[in-house]
């Protein structure tokens, strides 16, 4: 049992090899320095003085990650040009029922009356948590000229209709499997909905259903009603 | 208004996911409670490498408890628990065998403790972003550990990507048993700063990756007190990145995890860990499936394989097998079953370590290396 | 050894994100299931990070580095 070589570290001397073999000694020697340039970085580092110590060990990291960013967000900066906005109208869609696939309905249909347009999926929790809501709030606003229309992105239609009969809501659930719908809508969460006015123009998106949520969006759908738009 | 649709919506559900991926910084949606306990059992040492003490090594039962829960609108906290009761014998020291190898000394009565430990986190949460708080404190007889950290997460690019950043800091204080006795150290304490930044990408819509760094310091009290003859340096600072892949398979509803961590340290410490489970029928009641995990290290510096009483004081050294060049294999299996709002989990896994496994090569294996087996039982109920 | 994982797993991240594509909220279903969870349970990791922290050198990795027990 050979000792090649020592170096102190915080006062305790750190034999270099317990075992003899042969090349160690010149790790060893690469290690204690690495490990004394990352204790003295990080020691500037909490001092508050330049961190260039801890970053460096660092670096190439750093950089890789926000290369990474960069890199796979790019597509998606260029996508959200196209999202929807207050003002601008209403993409157009036909699409069948959930419930009963014979039936279709269009967005046209309900020109003339105030909608509220909500994507929803099974395997979304605030959506669901989102539905008896949207019930109460299309009972409480009770206005022939409001209706309420659902649109439902789950690629497993099963499990969508399975819910739809647990939970009983009073309206109608439309399908758009290939989310080609949702894609013309621009969607940036899971749920989105949208209060369109009697002209077909967007006059709000909702992002997310947190609680409460319904109160702010009552006053808005009654104040579009009342606007006569 | 009809009584259906009074019935909670999430408790409904059966085998579908009940909330937006976990990784963003979205508020959860559900209240889940959930609870386990479990087993874990070392191999006895052998008798042909134990010079003195108990042959029998630790078996621990810990139970397990977590609450996690939205608040309000923009709130969601946890609060975790749980309880280790520990017994057996653990190795205190190694004196050289004919072999270059070490002996084991045992400790001679089995140790008999218990640990409480419990955690707390409040999170508040914005459009794309959360910024936590958690409290932590641990306490054995003999050993009180208190932290407080931060973590901080934030959404990119329709939630594609998702930046998480974590500092903590703890505090903790050894008052090892008998002291006087076998003339230990009556008192210590130690510290410990830590740093985490993670990228968590979709790739795909059944795949993703997360990319981790963390780093973490450690000074103040780091020899082992209940060993024989074991001296640390009082810092050690550690370094870790991580990879984690997910992905998504029709086959059978499954899905494959990868996760691989690098860590080295200041104690000259290099170690690779893999794991892979893959869980089959996620959209069954039914979900079961293997997993497997291969670790390797290389030994600390100043690591010896039997003790050293030649050595002065001054000279750090340690004959801790967790120091020593060793790798290990664990397996297991894992099945959950879903019930509406319940779900029963039982998993069981089984680690081997010994020299042979480790990436570089040694000329010794530590006695003290241990095979363990561990079950577990578990329960959640979604509200 | 550091530059070494380094390179690789760059190298790695590179092939892996050249497939990359911008995925939909309306898409993200498969990703949403439990087990696609860097932490899919809670309690099964605190208890692995608690086992292994105490029977190996290597530790962390994870979101906190808190809750120290006198076993390493």
């Amino acid at each position: 049992m050979v000792i090649r070589q020592s170096e102190t570290m915080n006062g305790l001397t750190l034999p270099c090899s317990a075992q003899d073999q042969p090349g160690q000694g010149a790790d060893c020697r690469f290690l204690f320095n690495l490990g004394k340039r990352a204790f003295h970085g990080l020691k500037k580092s909490v001092g508050g003085k330049a961190r260039i110590g801890f970053l460096s060990g660092a670096r190439p990291l750093m950089l890789g990650l926000t290369l990474v960013c960069f890199l796979v967000g790019g597509s998606a900066l260029v996508r959200a040009d196209g999202a929807l906005s207050p003002g601008m109208p209403a993409p157009e869609f036909e699409l069948a029922n959930l419930m009963d696939d014979t039936q279709r309905r269009a967005l046209k249909d309900y020109s003339g009356q105030v909608v509220y347009l909500d994507f929803w999926a099974s395997w979304c929790g605030p959506c669901l948590v989102a539905m008896p809501k949207i019930e109460t709030l299309r009972q409480t606003i009770g206005s022939d000229e409001f209706v309420v229309l659902a649109i439902n992105v789950d690629r497993n239609l099963k499990k969508a209709r399975k819910f739809l009969t647990k939970i009983a809501v009073g309206y109608d659930s439309l399908v758009d499997e290939q989310g080609r719908v949702s894609a013309s809508y621009g969607l940036n969460a899971m749920p989105s909905s949208f209060v369109i006015n009697r002209s077909g123009v967007v006059t709000k998106v909702h992002e997310g259903f947190r609680d409460g949520d319904e109160d702010e969006l009552r006053a808005h759908i009654k104040a579009v009603i009342d606007s006569g738009a | 208004m009809t009584s259906k649709a009074q019935i909670g919506p999430l408790a409904l559900l059966s085998a579908a996911a009940l909330s937006l991926p976990a990784f963003s910084a979205s508020q959860p949606t559900e209240r889940v409670v959930s609870v386990n306990t479990s087993v874990y059992q070392e191999g006895d040492a052998k008798a042909a490498e134990v010079v003195f003490g108990d042959l029998q090594r630790f078996r621990v039962k810990t139970n397990q408890f977590n609450l996690s829960a939205p608040i309000g609108r923009d709130w969601s906290m946890s609060l975790g628990y749980d309880n280790e009761a520990m017994s057996g014998a653990s190795p205190w020291g190694t004196v050289a065998a004919s072999d270059g190898s070490g002996d084991l000394i045992m400790s001679g009565a089995s140790i008999d403790d218990s640990r409480n430990g419990v955690d707390v986190n409040l999170t508040r949460h914005w459009r794309g972003q959360s910024l936590g708080i958690s409290v932590g404190y641990s306490g054995e007889h003999d050993y009180h550990s208190r932290s407080v950290g931060l973590n901080y997460e934030r959404d990119f690019f329709k939630q594609n990507t998702t930046l998480a950043l974590s500092a903590s800091y703890a505090s903790d204080e050894l008052t090892p048993t008998d002291a006087q006795l076998f003339q230990r150290l009556e008192k210590g304490s130690k510290h410990t700063r830590s740093f985490y930044a993670s990228v968590n990408q979709l790739l795909s819509p059944v795949s993703m990756l997360n990319l981790g760094f963390g780093i973490t310091k450690r000074t103040g009290e780091l020899s082992d007190p209940y060993k024989l003859r074991d001296i640390r340096p009082g810092k050690r600072v550690e370094r870790t990145l991580t990879a984690s892949y997910r992905r998504y398979f029709d086959w059978q509803t499954s899905s494959l995890a990868v996760n691989y961590r690098y860590f080295w340290d200041s104690y000259s410490v290099g170690a690779h860990t893999l794991a892979m489970s893959w869980m089959l029928g996620e959209e069954t009641a039914l979900q079961w499936g293997p997993m497997l995990r291969y670790y390797s290290q290389s030994e600390a510096a100043f690591y010896t394989p039997f003790d050293r009483y030649d050595q002065p004081d001054t000279m750090a050294q340690s004959s801790d097998f967790r120091l020593s060049t060793f790798g290990a294999v664990s397996y297991g299996l894992k099945a959950r079953y879903r019930m509406n709002a319940v779900q029963v989990s039982m998993q069981y896994e089984r680690y081997d370590s010994g020299s042979g496994y480790a990436l570089s090569s040694t000329k010794t294996t530590h006695p003290g290396l241990v095979d363990f087996d561990v079950v577990s039982l578990g329960a959640e109920y979604r509200f | 050894m550091v530059h070494k994982v380094l390179r690789i797993v760059t190298g790695l991240l590179i092939l892996l994100l050249a497939s990359c594509q911008t995925v939909e909220p309306w898409e993200r279903d498969r990703l949403a299931q439990q087990e696609m969870q860097l932490t899919p349970n809670v309690l099964d990791a605190r208890l692995s990070d608690q086992v292994f922290f105490s029977k190996e050198a290597a530790s962390g990795g994870g979101a906190t580095a808190g809750g120290g027990c006198g076993c390493n």
